[in-house]
């Protein structure tokens, strides 16, 4: 087939079809990553904002004591601040308009970028859970013992080795779940951009 | 955008196959073509501009039921082509154009359209983003792959 011939016919294309019938409900579907990865995020953020406000409840569940509940709040305050630093950076991320008439490697470089920054933000929040979390499964374990047993020392022996060990546990559990969720969910979509980028590199 | 529909057109039924995804494709573009105006400074023509966005766009969507753009680099034993005898010879060849670019990436896809478009070299190199010498080199490796592809389809003339 000669490609130079058939560019005759392909000026003719599309002057046969009929007109566009554009349909508004239609254009809010995502079909572009970064449109994917942001209703994917908005979904769990949503999630993770109410999980955060029942979080808050906890020293009412567990019937907190009011030196424990002080402690509670002033890491939940925090909590609470930091969030709110992610969650705005989040919402300008949501509501920023990709530049698509760029040339096809800028455009490319700057999704990967977008896609590759906002991955990242949102796995340093889900960390900073970590510690909250840590403190938190810390006082809820202590205020049952002071419940429980009023009398005997809040800090047993065999604690000194079993506490850090679950901590360590915990936080090697957070991380690694953190890292597997977003690169399974988002960096699909940042790999299959990095392919592409390869594919507009120099010949050797 | 009506004068330009044909640029929508072509680009979708280059990019994707099904006719439900071609009209998603057309409905993105006009989206991101929408929202993209404010970038156009008219420095080039609005023609140049919305290939620009079109192509753009139709490298990186993303079809519905999770499927994913394209990227066959593997074209060994591809279903043979049936084509109808009564369509006329030019039909014919755009049918089978149409199909075996199916087989080609999402940036062998921009190069073959820019070139069908009668783009040169160094205006294809600019619109991708990649020296005119790297255009040419590229433009001509998917060239005869689409043939290669075209000669397995079961077509050859």
């Amino acid at each position: 087939m000669n490609l130079d011939e058939l560019q005759k016919a392909w000026g003719k294309e599309g002057s046969d079809s009929e007109p566009l019938n554009l349909v508004l409900e239609k254009l809010k579907k995502a079909h572009q990553p970064l449109d994917r990865i942001r209703n994917n995020m908005q979904k769990e953020l949503i999630y993770q904002s109410i999980a955060i406000l029942i979080i808050g409840l906890c020293p009412i569940f567990y019937k907190f004591n009011q030196n424990f509940s002080i402690a509670y709040y002033c890491i939940y305050a925090l909590l609470l601040v930091v969030s709110l630093y992610y969650f705005l950076r989040f919402y300008r991320f949501f509501k920023q308009i990709h530049n698509y008439s760029g040339s096809s490697k800028d455009n490319l470089y700057e999704l990967y970028y977008e896609i590759r920054l906002n991955m990242e933000a949102y796995k340093s929040f889900s960390f900073l859970l970590v510690p909250f979390a840590i403190i938190a499964a810390l006082l809820i374990s202590f205020n049952r013992r002071l419940l429980k047993h009023p009398d005997k020392p809040l800090v047993e022996a065999g604690d000194w080795i079993m506490i850090p060990t679950v901590l360590v546990l915990m936080t090697i559990f957070i991380i690694w779940a953190t890292n597997w969720w977003v690169e399974h969910y988002y960096g699909k979509h940042a790999k299959q951009i990095r392919n592409l980028l390869d594919e507009l590199r120099e010949p050797e | 955008m009506e004068a330009n529909r044909g640029i929508l057109i072509k680009v979708s039924r280059l990019y994707l196959d099904s006719r439900e995804d071609q009209e998603d494709l057309i409905q993105e573009i006009v989206l991101r073509l929408w929202t993209n105006y404010q970038q156009f400074e008219g420095k080039s023509s609005f023609s140049t501009w919305m290939y620009r966005v079109a192509v753009n766009t139709a490298i990186t969507f993303l079809r519905k039921e999770k499927r994913q753009p394209i990227l066959v680099t593997e074209t060994e034993n591809l279903p043979e082509l049936r084509v109808d005898d009564h369509a006329s010879e030019q039909a014919q060849q755009m049918k089978i154009f149409y199909k075996a670019v199916q087989y080609l990436n999402s940036i062998e896809k921009a190069l073959i359209f820019y070139f069908m478009e009668g783009l040169s070299h160094r205006e294809i190199g600019s619109q991708l983003g990649i020296t005119e010498n790297n255009a040419r080199v590229k433009l001509s490796r998917t060239k005869e792959k689409l043939q290669q592809i075209i000669k397995q389809l079961g077509y050859e003339s």
